[in-house]
């Protein structure tokens, strides 16, 4: 497994544990009535400000460790972190595919809007599209990697 | 994955040049031996900077380790 798969295995382990832990946390504050008054969007806007921190500190840490555990299971002293021509042609296909989920999300979005849906909804649907294109983007990084793109 | 109309003959002349491994060319070259496994398979096409960067290890022409399968 190279540098940049591993990367991408661990993208998608962290997005799939962060967004799990979001609706989580969201569903609580729902419960707890947190979105009834009116900085609703505000509580909205500091909840993803969270995501964003959090995405940032777990995505640094899931790659050193992933880097590590490799390097412990190839017992490799010298682990290589190249990025070659084909890793960024990978990357791309990755960020285009997650840009056409993360469009069909946003059109259902607007969609869903026009017919009634409450902005609050809007803005969850958004942020989940995000979440949900990044974890795609890395399914198709890897999937690429493992039939030998 | 569709294979690329690029051939290539990297395999044959790793073996004829000592046996040198796909990670000791891709090490040469600065790409990850994926990277070199990939294209040995025909399911990526090298750009020609890369492909220039091969031959040049093997001290060949570029025609003599890559063809073109197309009829066009």
């Amino acid at each position: 497994m190279s540098y940049e798969e591993r990367n991408a295995a661990a993208a998608l382990i962290t997005s799939i544990a962060l967004f799990t832990v979001y609706a989580m946390r969201l569903s609580q504050m729902y419960q707890a009535g947190r979105f009834d008054g009116p900085d609703a969007f505000a509580v909205a806007a500091v909840a993803v400000l969270w995501l964003i921190g959090a995405g940032i500190v777990a995505t640094i840490l899931v790659t050193i460790l992933a880097n590590i555990l490799a390097a412990i299971v190839t017992g490799d002293p010298n682990p290589r972190f190249t990025v070659d021509e084909r890793d960024r042609m990978i990357e791309l296909r990755g960020i285009r595919a997650g840009q056409y989920i993360f469009g069909g999300i946003f059109i259902i979005a607007v969609i869903a809007l026009a017919r009634g849906a409450a902005p609050l909804t809007f803005f969850h649907m958004i942020v989940f599209g995000f979440g949900i294109s990044t974890s795609f983007e890395a399914v198709i990084r890897l999937a690429m990697y493992r039939m030998g793109a | 994955m569709a294979k690329s109309l690029v051939t290539n003959n990297i395999r044959r002349l790793r073996f004829d040049a000592d046996e040198m491994t796909q990670a000791a060319l891709a090490e040469q070259v600065g790409v990850t031996r994926q990277t070199i496994m990939a294209i040995e398979k025909a399911k990526y096409s090298p750009s020609l900077e890369l492909a220039f960067r091969i031959a040049r290890v093997f001290g060949l022409p570029l025609e003599d380790v890559f063809g073109y399968a197309g009829t066009d």
